[in-house]
């Protein structure tokens, strides 16, 4: 288990994260957050690649400032740049990486293969990165970070930049390594969270909002969900006065759906609840 | 104009500005007013006065083979006519004394044609930057992104060409007008003796104007070239085909004879227009079909043709042809991927490391660059010292333990030296006095009185050597013995130039082996990754600094053999077990060693320093995530920490030429 306890991470006078309490077990939990909410942040300090200003994180019982090295060696990351050597073979990259996890020779190159197959990438072990897409580069990372089985899966922004059908081949591949290990999933991107997560952190300002299951988010803001059908421009006019809500078309025309509390008497309440509407009921307010 | 600015972007000056660095090095290592660099004096007058007669006489023999039948046919035949007719048009030409040495040492240097062909390259390359950021589509969809954009790139490289060669031989010319003067430039180019073929009637300064533009013109076309070339093939392709072409045009200028039958080669030849000085140091007729054409001519139709060719056919490639890589190059790349993957190895942390900064970050290049070019210069140079010789045999009879009774010995035989030349002198001035006056004996004891005197001055620095040795033996009660000078002379003292040009290349092999050594994780955002890892920080920790230092250690000491090693060839290293303490200049050394330990101790004192420098580019590299970038920090903190060693007076030991040059012991 992954524990939380009171994290604060300050930059100067700026407060990135306010005392974060969280408690993470194995499944994916996804991060919730628009840009700048301090998902990265969090992730960072949880791989220990920064300083924390306050609090603790511990695993099974112990601060991870204390397990030191033997910590990461439970971690695989994959950060929200794509960082890689470019002139690096796939295969020679996974090695590297291998090399870095402290990985026995003759197990670094069996893992490599057979990650590279896991990811649909093993005819592709001996083309340079530089040549990969978007996605490939993505499943390498995925691959690297799988190395030596960790216990713990950090993935920043997986997806980001990929196709819809790459993005559901990566959510299929993360739900999968899901079993017996801790997987962090940072997005911006509800549906990928709707998908593959069982627990959800919905982060606002460098704090945490709500953390609980999908189901039971969407249940919570139940009721509070609308749409008004209208014209274009009209409705356009009231996003823009409310300062909230989205556009959206449907077959009859085009609607404005709002997630709030108080919802304007002349929106219809609707049934079919989203974990999108959740993000926005919660980034809006 | 716009991409004007985007070449010639910060990074595109600065590195303009790193090559004026070396260019001005180099330079004035090489300018040092002590050395040979043509004759003066006397032998110059002399010269002057035998021109017309040379002139003269090449007509007359030339007149003279064409009388004779063998000759009066063929390719040979039509040269010495040629040549004759040419030479017959100096007649007049009066070529004056003055100081030359600048000229001579401007006219020779070659190296800033080098550092405008490197530059001119990175402007091309810089051109298909849109290739490598995946812009080339974005471009070549707009109006003037095709053949307009080609045309501005061609007035990029003509600028480059005038722009680079005039600055850089500019400042060469300013280097030597400050150290020797240029004096009347408007003296027919004949003045200077490595150009008394020189068929042409210009003056110094019309040859340099003419020297300049053909260096510029031949610059633009190895551009336009290179550019042309870049166009049709990727990058690996790029820096085969261009390495074949340069290896071939400099083989054919150096070992096609100039007049063998395809002497086309050597002239019609990049490399040798470059140079310009075949074309200046004789009559140059190529052979075409077993007749002599103007070499000149011909070379500048040809070139000109080449310009323009080169000019249609990168109009049309770039206006034409779509951005596609060459077969040849994926499958050859993905052969050699897959060999890579079924021989893979995987290395330790510290072999991946190796690997990383040595081969991917291209540290081996500059190593072996630097000391590639040592060993050429090193070549170059001839080892030669003038050992005197009777000094030589005082010392061999002087050889080994300096004891009491050898300094006796010497000091006797000195003072039978000096009583002699006193005894001489009163002779001379006994027959000086004496009438009728006695030339005969007057000019032999003056002959004896000065061999008397080549025999003190032969064994006045043995003396010294055997005082200073038996004097550290009182003081200490340690044993030294006579050791040979000379080549430790040459080595530690005389060959300046040699240390300061291996300290010069040290310190440039250094800087270019460890500049991204950790930018290079932040250039490719690899750090959060590596520093996330169970062993990631070690590697800055522990296996970075291990590089550092064994990378920055072994280069000055490898490069420090070179010099011994050449001087090894030409003189033997004596003495190596004696007491360094035995050895001229080092007598008063603090520590007893040998010489064999001396010098290795010298070894790891400049590998240390070497060491010193690659920390500091270490660190610069920590603070930064682009290679060039920190390459030129590094280089401008040397060259201020050079300067201020120079500027304050007593502290030129600690400039970082001299630290890693000797000089310092």
């Amino acid at each position: 288990m992954l524990k939380i306890e009171n994290l604060v991470k300050k930059y100067g006078d700026f407060t990135a994260l306010k005392g974060i309490n969280l408690e993470l077990n194995e499944g994916v939990t996804g991060i919730l957050g628009a840009n700048g909410a301090g998902k990265s942040t969090l992730l960072n300090l949880i791989t220990d690649n920064i300083k924390r200003t306050e609090g603790k994180i511990l695993y099974n019982d112990k601060d991870i400032l204390s397990l030191g090295a033997g910590y990461r060696k439970k971690v695989g990351y994959t950060p929200q740049l794509q960082g890689m050597y470019e002139d690096f073979t796939a295969g020679q990259f996974l090695r590297y990486i291998g090399a870095l996890k402290g990985m026995k020779h003759r197990k670094c190159k069996q893992e490599t293969g057979e990650l590279l197959t896991m990811v649909g990438l093993g005819e592709y072990a001996s083309k340079k990165l530089g040549s990969f897409s978007g996605g490939m580069r993505q499943r390498v990372l995925l691959a690297a970070a799988m190395l030596d089985d960790p216990e713990i899966l950090i993935l920043d922004e997986p997806t980001a930049g990929l196709d819809p059908e790459e993005r559901i081949r990566l959510r299929n591949h993360i739900a999968e390594l899901a079993k017996n290990r801790i997987v962090l999933l940072a997005t911006h991107i509800v549906s990928d969270i709707e998908c593959v997560a069982e627990k959800v952190i919905v982060m606002k300002k460098g704090e945490v909002i709500k953390y609980a299951s999908p189901t039971d988010l969407m249940v919570e803001i139940e009721g509070k969900v609308g749409e008004r059908e209208g014209e274009f421009d009209e409705l356009n006019t009231l996003k823009d006065s409310l300062n909230k809500g989205q556009i959206m078309r449907r077959a009859s025309g085009y609607v404005l759906r709002l997630a709030d509390k108080n919802l304007p008497e002349d929106f219809e309440k609707v049934d079919d609840i989203t974990l999108e509407d959740v993000y926005l009921y919660y980034s809006e307010r | 104009m716009v991409e004007f600015r985007r070449i010639y972007g910060k990074k595109t000056l600065m590195l303009f500005f790193l090559l004026m660095i070396i260019n001005i090095g180099i330079f004035i290592f090489e300018a040092n007013p002590n050395k040979e660099i043509t004759i003066t004096g006397e032998l110059l007058n002399e010269y002057l006065s035998e021109y017309p007669e040379f002139l003269n006489k090449t007509i007359k023999q030339g007149k003279a083979r064409t009388g004779i039948k063998l000759f009066q046919q063929g390719f040979a035949s039509e040269v010495t006519s040629k040549s004759v007719e040419r030479y017959e048009a100096l007649i007049g030409t009066e070529p004056k004394a003055g100081d030359n040495r600048g000229m001579v040492l401007f006219l020779q240097s070659h190296v800033s044609e080098l550092l405008v062909l490197f530059f001119m390259l990175h402007i091309v390359t810089s051109m298909f930057d849109e290739r490598k950021k995946g812009l080339v589509n974005m471009v070549r969809a707009t109006s003037g992104g095709r053949a307009a954009l080609f045309l501005y790139r061609v007035g990029i490289l003509i600028i480059t060409a005038l722009f680079g060669t005039s600055i850089m031989m500019g400042s060469n010319l300013i280097g030597v007008a400050f150290t020797f003067g240029t004096d009347d430039l408007l003296r027919p180019i004949q003045s200077l003796p490595e150009y008394q073929k020189c068929p042409y009637g210009l003056s110094i300064l019309g040859f340099l104007i003419v020297l300049v533009m053909i260096k510029a013109l031949a610059i633009f076309l190895v551009g336009l070239l290179m550019y042309v070339l870049r166009g049709l093939v990727n990058g690996f392709f790029f820096y085969v085909i261009m390495g074949g072409l340069v290896i071939a045009e400099l083989l054919c200028g150096i070992l096609i004879s100039p007049v063998a039958s395809v002497n086309l080669f050597k002239y019609i030849n990049l490399f040798t227009v470059i140079k310009s000085e075949d074309f200046f140091n004789g009559c140059v007729y190529l052979n075409i079909f077993d007749s002599a054409v103007d070499g000149v001519k011909i070379s500048c139709i040809v070139f000109v043709s080449l310009l323009v060719i080169l000019g249609l056919l990168g109009f049309m490639i770039h206006g034409k042809r779509y951005a596609v890589g060459t077969k040849g190059g994926e499958r050859l790349g993905a052969l050699l991927g897959r060999l890579r993957e079924r021989f893979a190895i995987q290395h330790t942390l510290l072999g991946w490391e190796c690997y990383k900064l040595y081969i991917k970050q291209g540290a081996v290049i500059f190593i072996i660059a630097c000391i590639g070019i040592h060993i050429q210069q090193s070549a170059k140079y001839g080892y030669y010292y003038p050992v005197p010789a009777q000094e030589k045999l005082y010392y061999i009879s002087y050889k080994g333990e300096i004891t009491e009774a050898k300094v006796n010995k010497a000091e006797k035989w000195m003072n039978t030296l000096k009583d002699s030349q006193e005894n001489y002198e009163k002779r001379l001035e006994e027959i000086e006095n004496t009438i009728p006056f006695n030339s005969q004996r007057y000019q032999s004891t003056v002959a004896a009185l000065n061999n008397n005197m080549d025999l003190q001055k032969a064994f006045a620095p043995v003396l010294e050597d055997l005082r200073n040795g038996y004097k550290y033996t009182i003081e200490t009660g340690k044993s030294v013995s006579l050791v040979e000078p000379y080549t430790y002379d040459f080595l530690l003292n005389r060959d300046v130039q040699t240390r300061q040009r291996a300290a010069f290349l040290s310190i440039a092999a250094i800087i270019g082996a460890l500049a991204g050594i950790f930018a290079f994780e932040r250039h490719t955002n690899m750090e959060q990754t590596i520093n996330s890892t169970y062993r990631g920080r070690k590697i800055a920790l522990v296996y970075k600094p291990v590089l550092i230092f064994l990378t920055s250690f072994s280069i000055p000491v490898i490069i420090s053999l070179v010099q011994m090693i050449n001087i090894n060839k030409n003189m033997a290293f004596p003495d190596l077990d004696q007491a360094v303490q035995g050895m001229r200049y080092l007598n008063d050394f603090g520590i007893y060693m040998s010489l064999r330990s001396f010098f290795i101790f010298l070894l790891v004192i400049r590998g240390l320093f070497g060491v010193l420098i690659g920390t500091i580019t270490a660190v610069l590299s920590r603070l930064g995530d682009d290679k060039f970038v920190i390459i030129c920090r590094a280089t401008i903190v040397i060259v201020i920490w050079l300067f201020l060693a120079e500027l304050v007076p007593g502290l030129e030991f600690l400039s970082p030429i001299n630290l890693l040059g000797y000089t310092w012991v």
